[in-house]
């Protein structure tokens, strides 16, 4: 899974995320791209999954590009605690995603396969998403 | 070359309400400047981009824009793009050109042929898609083609491998590579996936804990 090798600061705000994705908002390696339509943290887990899901179907040939990185980290306090005692420890990191960031992209596959591809991948994530093309203005829309 | 004629009306709103109330009109707020003279406020009607940038050349259409019914050869500088619905266009920037000075723009580069590497079962990567020229207006190419049919696995083609007419010249870097043909990743399976995967996590944690 995806996780920072080393980080200055072992707790962060939670933070805000209003706007939408003013960069990483073009395709730029790919031919095809998944594109977030909503805002949300991304866990590190989910990224993996939905990885998992996209080259599991590509099989052979073509090639990924994870566009996002968690490394915001979340913290929780251990169940049936009392409140107090100081921020919780730790626990997982996330990425935070605005509208219009392109999450993953793909090269080298037919659209079907990078499609079908993309689609798997989506329903392991927590927002709707839509599938867009180098070439296409505008792209067509499929909700997870 | 094409050249297509294109009508824009001088705009005054400058606020984002009155931009908002042209937009929903079917106008694209834009600006006209270049050539030294004064920059100037227009709006032109979106359909009309859209016909621009559908046309074979693309951005680099050299355009006959018809302000007050003043003509000025023009090319579209830049285009300002909703980020979640790419065909609407929020703005516009024109450049008035000289038809006698070289101008530099941005070419598309077309890859022919089907490399002897992807035959192979390799992966056609293209990292580099546009190359800046400098010429003259009306010698702009609608693309610039690059044949590809001798890449074997693990080559690579730059910019220095593109053929151009003797009045163009080539502005990027010519080391800089536009296609190669990678290797296929080797398919996955999901225990290795699964062990890498807590390999990582298990590292990271420990880093975590050291940093502490």
């Amino acid at each position: 899974m995806l996780i920072p090798k080393r980080v200055k600061y072992r707790r962060q705000h939670r933070g805000r995320m209003k706007g939408k994705a003013y960069s990483g908002n073009e395709i730029v390696f790919g031919e095809y791209g998944l594109q977030a339509l909503e805002a949300s943290w991304i866990t590190s887990q989910q990224i993996e999954a939905a990885r998992i899901a996209m080259t599991r179907y590509i099989k052979r040939g073509g090639k990924v590009w994870i566009k996002i990185f968690p490394d915001k980290p979340i913290t929780a306090k251990p169940a049936e605690t009392r409140m107090g005692s100081g921020k919780g420890s730790p626990e997982y990191w996330v990425a935070v995603v605005k509208p219009g960031r392109i999450l993953f992209e793909l090269a080298g596959v037919s659209e079907e396969v990078a499609r079908e591809a993309m689609r798997l991948a989506s329903h392991k994530l927590p927002i709707k998403t839509k599938f867009v093309k180098r070439t296409e203005i505008g792209g067509e829309s499929h909700e997870s | 070359m094409e050249r297509l004629q294109i009508q824009a009306q001088p705009r005054t709103g400058t606020t984002k309400g009155q931009l908002k109330t042209l937009r929903r009109q079917g106008m694209v707020p834009a600006v006209l400047y270049g050539q030294k003279a004064a920059a100037k406020a227009i709006a032109v009607e979106a359909k009309d981009l859209h016909r621009i940038l559908n046309s074979p050349a693309g951005m680099n259409t050299i355009i006959d824009l018809t302000v007050d019914g003043e003509s000025t050869p023009a090319i579209l500088k830049d285009l300002d793009r909703d980020i979640l619905l790419s065909d609407r266009i929020i703005h516009a920037d024109f450049l008035r050109i000289s038809l006698h000075d070289k101008l530099e723009v941005q070419v598309p580069v077309v890859v022919v042929g089907e490399a002897a590497g992807v035959k192979e079962g390799g992966i056609l990567q293209q990292p580099l898609r546009e190359v800046t020229v400098k010429c003259l207006p009306t010698s702009i190419p609608e693309h610039l083609e690059l044949d590809i049919s001798n890449l074997a696995l693990g080559e690579s083609l730059s910019v220095a491998d593109l053929q151009v007419p003797a009045d163009m010249e080539i502005v990027t870097d010519p080391d800089e590579v536009i296609v190669t043909i990678s290797a296929p990743s080797a398919e996955e399976t999901a225990e290795a996936a699964e062990g890498e995967a807590a390999e990582t996590a298990e590292g990271g944690a420990a880093d975590a804990e050291a940093e502490e």
